[in-house]
């Protein structure tokens, strides 16, 4: 155990605020909680490294832990760890595999999307693979896109700003939502910044949140030497994903032990880029009047990244939109967790409170920065989802921005 | 006044005391232990956790040495539970001098005991917070005991022989007629009650209290009374036993015991046996010693001192401290005072606390005319719980839930999680730092031998981790309102127990204890307003 580790440790007093934040504890008793699978039981691990709670696969990893805590301790990141050490012991099943595979998943349906989003709505094969495997049968399924969004993507020929920026889409935008990532382009090139892509790994969140740790090192060290290589080039990397950033930037750091200084500085929010770029004067703020009510929604891992809600500066901007933020915590989808047959009651349940805000404001549409957020919005509330930058886009330019 | 009738009334319910009952009980000798206060709350549980294995002793005291080894050996076998396999190291420094580990390689291997040395960089890169400076290190066959678990281990085994045990029950005087002992008068400190015991002898195994006792039979025993500061840090620095390979001295043990680590510990001669109050500087000098094998001491957090008399005796010295040898005496007063009845045991440390029985039941048997030979070091303490216990344990308690309760209860572990399994809301951690489930309280609050909420603590270890009781002590006080030693007024049992639990953070109040005592006034003083509270 490093010495940074040991002092986190110490750090926690026992003030259960982890506790009664957590969203998971907060609805069901078969989670014991972050403190006590976290810093508590991290004492006992110390001399029995087997001290594992198996109530700790029932945590969302949504790391409301790490924002509430008073002390400074990496409650979440403790948690990662006793999962991973639980999967180590104790094996995953095939369902977990599976899931936390969403690269894979991606690449396969590639084959034939439109088969596999007709299959993901035939009822009798749901309930088969509830049965088989225990993949919820209630819950909605990610549609695939026709095209990855690195095949759809085109770079455009744009007058040279000096500014290099690389995206890193991540999974669920290159297979299920090539839309946002093409809104990205249209609105970096609103501002003449031409966008390059490159084929990354997953970030390997949903490997880390199933306990599959090995692997998802293996990744991260993929991915930081490309990153890494980018930087030295002088680019700056921009994400959408607010899932992938805190991967990318936090979990690489706290659960392998990987140097992610450098992109503390060179990777931002696509938000957080805009804001910088609008504080520079340089941002282009021509845009045209959007007449829409929205209820914005702040995804658990945004929150975490500690950089605000970037994007409510740049939509401000945007005459006739009106945003309202929903404030009703974490969705409870938590990436894969939602779709497990045991947990999608607990999953619904934390999300109730999402339904009320909606229901409350009365909007039609919401938006959030996450792919996973989007999706159990709509299955909860059934109104249409979006990411900030499709409604950007559309005040951008005359495109079809927000049609779904 | 109640009265009864016993062969043989042991005081002092230390492990000594409780070794000498389990022994009497083996022989078939009738005995009833008799404890002022509860079981192992004096010196039995205010030390190290070390058992030793006779290293630090070798040099100075071979026959100490050959016989901490050799009761090591005697308790890893028959107390499995109640030991834990840590192993030891000696490790020399720069300032140390070099001959001295070449003269205690030789006295280790006169004495018996196996010692090998390590590669230091190994060692370094498996113990990181140990200093680089290191230049040699040993491995030597230390381990960590807890000493709750041995006493109530001893007092189960006796048990189940007939013997019997008056906790809270002080002596308040020895009867004698015609040179020789007749009985004891003991008062209740709990309800004031008189009782006395008819007996033929006397065994007075009462630690740093023995001089007491003594006088109430006008006999002088010189027993030193060397008050010994450690301090407990927060979690496991190292996975091994650390001493100082030098002569023994203050602040040059480091014992990880379960969750925490021990480093100990200072020596003072003090006049009152129950002065077990750390002191503040004494913290800060163990510190500084502790400093030099683990640089980064100071960074690590602290969650309290505590401080135990070690009872040494010399037979006619007014020497103290180091100097004093930790062996142990036996004095038959008939031979010495010329008082039939009545044996002393004297000085001696935790390891040996099985032979100190021993010896004292050979001695009291022969005047007794028993023949019986000594069972305690074949017969194990407890019986192993069965894996399949253990699995089912883990269902109910987790992982390490169920290995320390099964560790603590032994035998009764099968009837906790029974009441668990039946009943899974008994199944709830109640003392989160250290796990420990409802099932398992309220099992210490049965037993008939819990009155306070800190024999709760010394039986289950709730309350003795990171919070220091700030959580489970009005917790577990909820659930247990249903019993008559705990349903009177609250204040009071909250009282008692968190200033036992402050005693102890005060000389550390800094760093993040000091919040913890901030966190624990807020919730105490202000929220429950017990300032205000009759």
């Amino acid at each position: 155990m490093s010495s940074d580790h040991r002092l986190a440790l110490d750090n926690c007093i026992k003030c259960s605020i982890c506790v009664s934040h957590c969203p998971v504890a907060r609805v069901t008793d078969k989670f014991a909680g972050p403190k006590q699978n976290g810093p508590d039981l991290e004492r006992f691990r110390l001399e029995e490294p087997a001290a594992v709670h198996p109530s700790i696969g029932y945590c969302t990893n949504c790391k409301g832990c790490d924002v509430v805590c008073p002390s400074g301790v990496a409650v979440s990141a403790m948690n990662c760890r006793a999962r991973g050490e639980y999967v180590s012991l104790h094996g995953a099943p095939l369902r977990d595999k599976i899931l936390a595979r969403v690269d894979r998943m991606g690449r396969a349906a590639r084959l034939a999307p439109s088969l596999v989003n007709r299959l993901a709505g035939l009822r009798p094969l749901r309930l088969l693979a509830e049965k088989m495997l225990g993949i919820s049968a209630a819950m909605t399924m990610p549609r695939y896109a026709k095209k990855t969004f690195l095949e759809l993507y085109k770079p455009k020929n744009i007058g040279d700003t000096g500014r290099k920026v690389l995206y890193y889409p991540g999974c669920y935008v290159n297979y299920n939502a090539p839309e946002v990532g093409l809104a990205l382009a249209e609105v970096l090139a609103h501002n003449n910044i031409r966008v390059e892509v490159e084929q990354f790994d997953c970030c390997g969140l949903p490997l880390i949140a199933n306990g599959l740790l090995d692997t998802a090192r293996d990744q991260a060290k993929k991915n930081l030497a490309k990153l890494q290589g980018y930087i030295n080039r002088g680019y700056d990397i921009v994400t959408t994903c607010p899932s992938c950033h805190l991967t990318l930037r936090q979990e690489y750091r706290e659960l392998f032990q990987l140097n992610t200084d450098p992109l503390h500085e060179k990777m931002l929010d696509v938000f957080e880029y805009l804001s910088v770029l609008l504080q520079q004067g340089k941002l282009v703020t021509r845009f045209e009047e959007l007449p829409l009510q929205v209820g914005y929604h702040q995804p658990c891992h945004l929150k975490a990244a500690g950089c605000g809600v970037p994007s409510r500066e740049i939509l401000q901007l945007i005459p006739g939109l009106r945003v309202a933020d929903l404030d009703a915590g974490c969705c409870g989808l938590a990436g894969t967790y939602g779709f497990k047959k045991e947990k999608y009651a607990i999953s619904q349940a934390i999300g109730r409170n999402v339904f009320n805000a909606v229901k409350e404001l009365g909007v039609r549409q919401v938006i959030s920065e996450c792919g996973m957020c989007q999706l159990q919005i709509h299955h909860l509330t059934g109104v249409a989802v979006y990411h900030p930058l499709q409604v950007l886009a559309q005040a951008c330019g005359p495109g079809k921005w927000l049609a779904k | 006044m109640e009265t009864d009738k016993v062969q043989v009334v042991v005081i002092g319910g230390g492990a000594t005391g409780t070794g000498i009952l389990r022994d009497l009980a083996l022989r078939g000798i009738p005995a009833v232990l008799v404890e002022q206060g509860d079981l192992a709350h004096g010196t039995s549980s205010r030390f190290h956790g070390l058992l030793h294995s006779g290293a630090r002793y070798a040099v100075k005291d071979k026959e100490a040495a050959r016989e901490c080894i050799e009761e090591n050996m005697i308790l890893r076998r028959i107390a499995p539970n109640c030991v834990e396999l840590t192993g030891g190291l000696f490790v020399q420094l720069p300032e140390d001098d070099p001959q001295y580990a070449d003269r205690w390689i030789t006295a280790c291997a006169e004495a018996g005991i196996n010692c090998e040395e390590i590669d230091v960089q190994e060692l370094i890169k498996k113990n990181p917070v140990l200093s680089p400076n290191v230049t040699r290190a040993f491995k030597v066959p230390d381990c960590a005991v807890d000493g709750f678990r041995i006493l109530w281990g001893n007092v189960n085994s006796a048990r189940r022989y007939g013997a019997r045990v008056l906790t809270y029950h002080r002596v308040s005087a020895i009867h004698q007629s015609n040179g020789r002992v007749t009985g004891v008068e003991l008062i209740n400190q709990l309800n004031g009650q008189k009782r006395s015991v008819e007996c033929e002898m006397v065994i007075n195994a009462a630690g740093p209290w023995g001089g007491e006792v003594a006088a109430m039979a006008g006999l002088e025993v010189n027993v030193i009374k060397d008050k010994g500061t450690l301090v407990a840090y927060n979690h496991r620095l190292m996975s091994m036993v650390v001493n100082r390979l030098r002569p023994p001295g203050d602040g040059d043990i480091f014992v990880p015991h379960g969750t925490i680590t021990i480093l100990g510990t200072t020596s003072t001669t003090v006049d009152n046996p129950g002065c077990t109050k750390p002191g503040h500087n004494e913290v800060l000098e163990l510190i500084k010693i502790g400093q030099e094998m683990v640089p980064e001491l100071e960074s690590y957090r602290l969650i309290r001192a505590f401080a135990g008399v070690r009872p040494l005796y010399q037979e006619n010295s007014a020497a103290g401290g180091r100097s004093v040898t930790r062996n142990f005496a036996l004095l038959d007063h008939r031979q010495r005072d010329g008082l039939a009845g009545m044996v002393s045991i004297v000085g001696g440390k935790f390891t040996t606390f099985r032979l100190m029985a021993e010896k004292t039941v050979d001695l009291v048997a022969s005047q007794l005319g028993v023949n019986a030979p000594c069972r305690t070091a074949r017969e194990p303490l407890t019986a192993p719980v069965s894996e399949e216990l253990l699995e089912r344990g883990k269902k109910v308690f987790g992982v390490p839930g169920a290995k320390k309760a099964a560790e603590r209860l032994g035998d009764s572990f099968a009837q906790v999680v029974e009441q668990a399994e039946k009943n899974p809301d008994k199944g709830r951690i109640f003392c989160e730092c250290e796990v420990v489930s409802l099932a398992e309280i309220e099992h210490a609050a049965h037993s008939g031998d819990s009155f306070t909420l800190g024999d709760i603590r010394r039986k289950t270890r709730m309350g003795m981790g990171t919070c220091q009781g700030t959580f489970c002590s009005y917790r577990i006080l909820g659930a247990l309102s249903g019993y008559p030693q705990f349903a009177g007024n609250h204040r009071e049992y909250l009282t008692k127990f968190l200033q036992k639990r402050w005693k102890g953070m005060r000389p550390v109040l800094w760093g993040q204890q000091l919040r913890e005592a901030q966190l624990s006034t807020g919730i105490y003083c202000t929220l429950f307003a017990m300032e205000r509270m009759r």
